[in-house]
């Protein structure tokens, strides 16, 4: 192939833990390296260092469950991609934990090498998994909030205190809504750079297949279940330029529908809706994000 | 571009070997706390952000009026209003708790304010008639701090927010108005609050005054509720009477931030509030100027009306 790689793009990829950050990449890095789905970014040529997108490739392609990424695993992934003028462009992902964004929020710091990250940064990639929102519903909105924590409860580590418990417990910054965490995260985004032109803002809503029953497009279920994360992004548009899809990257449960996902051939798991996307097209985000 | 195999930190700096064993550097991002009044002066300058201070006694409702309003954003735009940002999320969400299911309480509550600087919190809004967006910066003082100002003039010189706020809300506590014991204290209290308030110059003729009836499902689910409300309907005459003329405007709310029960819905009149406090203002005038920025300026000292 010819073409010089420009200097290299970075985007930043934030979501809270278990948001489906890794598995988006997972499957992206197969479509763009494989060509198996028509219309996508190819990435006709390697870079030096693969090991991390084919490791978390290979289980993707197994319907292994992603496992979280830890702390202390956090890569820098990156791929060469060819835009449609036949281009090549460098395109940075770092791979980091959920929890490093929630630290951001918590203890309000981050390293001096995100900083950098989100000062060379030309979009954002946000992930978003629709069973894993906090919601920290009001006492006053009753029973059927109470449901919907119980059943996060079921999902949480020993430590904290049980809903039924009478006990009060003290405010935990970490349980705060989803939706908040994300805008603060992107205000700080925000306001590290000097912006040259909007950041644009690709809002992945992951696992779709889990929610497509509500017949919803991805934006319009943004503005319902993550109303502030919406008003936020339609209110600065002077700020941001932004585009939600939803994606499924694994095409189903990936521990119970295992069987059936083997079976399939590995594009053809992939969905994607919103901003007219076409339905296997995993890059299209990414497609939209490099321009 | 290589990747440096490692792990922690270290493996997302770029190009930089790192020595082990040493953290990098970290950055320190805006801490979205509260604002004190210096850090929120470079907003307070702008002439279409509104500064709302929110007064009355303890637990009269000050604070959820404010957590309600957000909490309110939270289902979606209010009154019109769009949620455009704020430097303040964390102070909000902390505020937020005791009122939340993950707090473990079975009634909602507010923890009490217990600061006596002035804290603001701080809201973008961006309207839906293509006016540009605008900060808000509300502060609620202190049940205290608004008896000792009621009590001593030299307190209420110190609340030096009120000569940039835009809107002063002033609360008579529902809770209290429905008790012949303890209604006609509420209101004098109030009263007494608003003109020690005009008589220091703290507020004038550009401050619009907003008397405010809070948790109104009690009243209204009062035995003798319609006695009540003839109280209150007489209480807002006497407010209007002894002060409009005083003030830019004055303006009467009755509202149920949070009330319980099925007889109001959750931040009742809040959106009318919010409305009020973003659309109108009688601060700059036609003919302001913009205030030019000084470093040596504190907002404490920040000269209202502007001087030529």
């Amino acid at each position: 192939m010819t073409g010089q790689a420009s200097p290299a793009a970075r985007y930043l990829v934030i979501g809270l833990p278990e948001a489906g950050k890794t598995t988006f990449l997972a499957a992206l890095w197969h479509v763009a390296d494989t060509g198996g789905v028509p219309g996508a970014l190819r990435a006709p040529r390697d870079v030096v260092d693969q090991e991390h997108l084919n490791a978390i490739r290979e289980r993707w392609l197994a319907v292994e469950p992603t496992p979280r990424t830890r702390r202390g695993a956090e890569r820098r992934v990156s791929m060469l991609l060819e835009k449609e003028d036949k281009t090549l462009i460098e395109v940075l992902f770092p791979d980091m934990s959920g929890e490093s964004f929630l630290e951001h929020w918590k203890d309000r710091v981050w390293s001096a090498g995100y900083q950098e990250l989100v000062e060379n940064s030309q979009g954002v990639l946000i992930f978003i998994h629709p069973e894993k929102l906090v919601p920290s519903p009001r006492i006053d909105e009753g029973a059927g909030a109470l449901q919907v924590l119980q059943s996060l409860d079921e999902g949480r580590s020993p430590g904290h205190a049980a809903l039924t418990s009478v006990q009060e417990n003290p405010w935990d910054p970490e349980r705060s809504p989803t939706e908040v965490v994300l805008v603060d995260l992107l205000q700080m985004i925000d306001s590290a750079r000097t912006p040259v032109s909007r950041l644009r803002v690709a809002v992945v809503i992951s696992a779709w297949d889990r929610v497509e029953a509500e017949q919803l497009e991805p934006a319009e279920w943004l503005a319902q279940r993550l109303p502030l994360l919406s008003q936020f992004l339609e209110a600065n548009e002077d700020r941001y330029e932004w585009r939600v899809y939803g994606v499924s990257a694994q095409g189903g449960d990936p521990i119970q529908d295992a069987q059936r996902l083997r079976a399939m051939l590995p594009p053809e798991r992939i969905k994607v809706v919103g901003s007219g996307a076409s339905l296997h097209d995993i890059t299209a985000p990414v497609r939209w994000l490099i321009g | 571009m290589t990747t440096p195999p490692g792990v922690g930190e270290g493996a997302v700096t770029p190009g930089e070997p790192q020595a082990p064993g040493v953290a990098p550097p970290s950055v320190q991002l805006p801490h979205g706390s509260e604002l004190t009044l210096s850090e929120a002066a470079s907003l307070a300058r702008e002439l279409t952000t509104r500064v709302v201070a929110l007064a009355g006694a303890v637990e009269s409702g000050k604070t959820t009026i404010l957590t309600c309003l957000y909490e309110s954003f939270r289902k979606g735009p209010v009154a019109g209003h769009q949620f455009a940002g704020s430097r303040t999320l964390l102070a909000f969400e902390k505020r937020c708790h005791p009122a939340r299911m993950d707090s473990g309480r079975a009634n909602a509550t507010t923890d009490r304010t217990r600061q006596v600087e002035t804290r603001l919190l701080h809201l973008k809004v961006l309207a839906d008639d293509g006016s540009p967006p605008r900060h808000l910066l509300l502060t609620d003082i202190s049940g205290e701090t608004f008896r000792q100002a009621r009590d001593f003039a030299a307190e209420v010189q110190k609340l030096s927010v009120l000569k940039r706020a835009d809107h002063l809300a002033i609360l008579v506590d529902g809770a209290k108005v429905v008790s012949t014991t303890t209604r006609d204290a509420a209101v004098t209290n109030a009263r007494s609050f608003l003109k020690r308030a005009l008589g220091a110059a703290m507020i004038g003729k550009k401050t619009v005054v907003e008397v405010i009836h809070s948790k109104m499902d009690l009243v209204q689910s009062a035995q003798d509720a319609s006695s009540v409300l003839s109280y209150i309907d007489a209480t807002e005459d006497r407010f209007r009477q002894e002060f409009s003329s005083h003030l830019g405007a004055l303006h009467l709310f009755r509202i149920a931030a949070r009330p319980s029960g099925d007889v109001l819905p959750f931040a009742y009149k809040i959106p009318e509030l919010l409305d009020a406090w973003v659309r109108e203002s009688r601060l700059f005038g036609e003919l302001a100027r913009p205030i030019p920025p000084s470093t040596s300026r504190q907002f404490e000292r920040f000269t209202w009306p502007p001087q030529e």
